[in-house]
């Protein structure tokens, strides 16, 4: 990594260290709250307007996000921008529609595989949980990772023991007070990170432009990225393909068909409060990609400046370098020149509480599903309201032990928000399929259900390591044909919709579930 | 228009509404995070009252 002289001192360490109390006694405080599983799981569906734009941005803006958004600015420039305006502009479409959000909502499940039980029948059910179970702990399985490149640079904390304590000392923390106060926990600690960190990155912004300079940031992207560097269309950088992944990744999974967003909208209020809470956070789900992006391409503009910098960040072509972790660092490599004192320490507090939330929610989105849609319905119901709760907590401690395990020893040979919209991929592809054909077309059924869920698994072609151990990598060079993970991903979906068609088609249901049984007796 | 043009625009027309939004957000939720816990007591008292009558 590069070795700079971090402006972190004692006075960040103790606003930190404060900041991470009062977040955990909230933790501690709340638990006298839950008295059910639906408190525990969706806050007992009490969520108003605002809490609940706080809490789904703050969930999504979370540390690993700023890291995959500010790496997609240094390496992609400008042009990286088109995937924060997808996501704001399909977010924004979902909350004046209501598309998929608003029906989820009315039927009150608690989870995605929910809604396939009540529209497909148990056996897809279950199999819809374990595969979205599996692909979100997953998809944050580099979390830790990001984590703990972020705590080592921003903060001067070079020995890698030191980094390993920390990061073992936030992922029990994280434990601690999601297995006691669940839902109601994490809506109040995403609150005050939502506060804290959006007011820091304005802040981070207004002091990367004063210390650079408007025009050196922009010559320094056309000097190292070219045309490619602003257009997104530009084959040379992201490409068409690419955006329509984006529109379909960012814009239209992020907040419609991503189990961790689906849940703020099944814990609204009602129905107007679904609409009003997309609307509204359409602002956060662009900010999320939008302002970290700059601060990458920030990041970019300052090292490519210094002699250190430009040796260790970029190749002698004066390319960003091909090595995901050190791209990574250059996020908060930059913050820690760029930011006094004080300053450094509330943001570190903001992106270490967002690490936290952002573990805290998918936490408990996940061990609620692997409770709720696979050991409940194998329990056949028996399952007491005290086992589940028990059960969940398990879950999550299972799920931390695993986390800690797979950041050390997965090789990660490609952008993170790659990985993250691969490994998701796994599950959203078939998700989404279900989800529009199982609401807007009667004539879903479960054959078509689970032959679009599997093959969602045709994604993980788009991971590097698997890549290359089928001989993807071979394939392209014979034909001299980049397969990017954009084109096996849009190539998956494309399957799971014809698989979701031709299934319902040729194999349709013999008894109706129980969606159309309600349909048809209203 | 450029592209640097339009980035530029989108850019800071994000960082004024994400501004507007923080502080409208910030005093609003925390009204909703009081009626939540109130809501979550109320809950919690009325789940407790059923169970102590249905004993009796």
């Amino acid at each position: 990594m590069l070795n700079v002289e971090s402006n972190f001192t004692w006075l960040d360490w103790g606003i930190v260290a404060g900041y991470l109390s009062v977040t955990v006694v909230i933790g501690i405080y709340v638990n006298r709250f839950i008295g059910n599983m639906a408190d525990y799981v969706v806050a007992g569906r009490s969520l108003g307007t605002f809490i609940g734009v706080a809490t789904m941005t703050g969930t999504e803006l979370g540390l690993v996000t700023v890291m995959y958004a500010a790496q997609k600015g240094f390496t992609g420039g400008f042009a990286a921008f088109h995937i924060g305006l997808a996501a704001g502009v399909v977010s924004l479409i979902v909350g004046l529609t209501g598309f998929i959000v608003v029906p989820l909502r009315r039927m009150k499940v608690m989870t995605i595989p929910e809604f396939y039980g009540k529209r497909f029948g148990n056996g897809v059910r279950v199999y819809g949980a374990l595969l979205l179970a599996g692909a979100g702990i997953l998809n944050m399985g580099m979390f830790l990772k990001a984590g703990a490149i972020f705590v080592t640079a921003l903060t001067g904390l070079n020995d890698p023991f030191y980094v390993q304590v920390v990061m073992t000392v936030l992922i029990v923390l994280v434990l601690v007070y999601t297995i006691l106060g669940g839902m109601v926990s994490v809506v109040i600690t995403d609150y005050l990170q939502f506060i804290v960190l959006s007011f820091g990155m304005l802040l981070a912004c207004f002091f990367a432009v004063r210390n650079l300079g408007w025009d050196s940031i922009t010559k320094t992207v056309s000097t190292v990225h070219g045309q490619a560097g602003f257009s997104p269309l530009d084959s040379e950088g992201f490409g068409p393909s690419y955006i329509v992944w984006m529109l379909f990744v960012a814009g239209l999974v992020s907040c419609a068909v991503w189990q961790t967003a689906v849940m703020r909208s099944c814990a609204a209020e009602n129905e107007q409060v679904v609409r009003r809470l997309y609307i509204w956070s359409s602002i956060g789900f662009l900010v999320r990609f939008l302002l970290p992006q700059f601060l990458g391409i920030c990041a970019l503009a300052y090292f490519w400046h210094t002699s250190e910098g430009r040796a260790v960040l970029f190749t002698s072509e004066g390319l960003p370098i091909d090595d995901a972790e050190l791209t990574m660092s250059a996020l908060p490599l930059f913050l820690s020149q760029v930011l006094p004192a004080g300053l450094i320490g509330v943001i570190g507090a903001g992106m270490l509480a967002a690490f936290m939330s952002t573990h805290d929610s998918y936490l408990l989105c996940w061990a609620s599903v692997l409770v709720e849609d696979v050991a409940g319905p194998l329990s056949k119901g028996r399952l007491s309201t005290a086992a589940r709760l028990m059960l969940a907590r398990v879950f999550i401690f299972l799920i931390g032990l695993f986390l800690l395990v797979w950041s050390l020893w997965y090789p990660l040979g490609q952008d993170l928000w790659d990985y993250m919209a691969v490994t998701g991929a796994i599950y959203f592809i078939g998700a989404t399929a279900l989800l529009v054909f199982g609401i807007y077309w009667k004539r879903a059924s479960r054959a078509g259900a689970y032959l679009a869920l599997t093959s969602g698994l045709l994604a993980v072609l788009g991971l590097d390591p698997i890549k290359n151990a089928v001989g993807l990598d071979r394939l392209e060079k014979s034909l001299g044909f980049n397969l990017s993970e954009a084109h096996i991903g849009l190539f998956a979906t494309a399957a799971a919709i014809v698989l979701m068609v031709v299934g319902s088609l040729l194999l349709p249901d013999r008894c109706p579930s129980d969606m159309s049984k309600q349909e048809s007796t209203t | 228009m450029t592209w640097l043009d339009f980035w530029t625009v989108l850019l800071v027309l994000t960082l004024g509404l994400f501004a507007v939004l923080a502080v409208v957000v910030a005093i609003g939720g925390f009204f909703d995070i009081r009626r939540m816990l109130r809501t979550l007591a109320k809950n919690g008292e009325k789940t407790q009252t059923d169970t102590t009558s249905r004993k009796a």
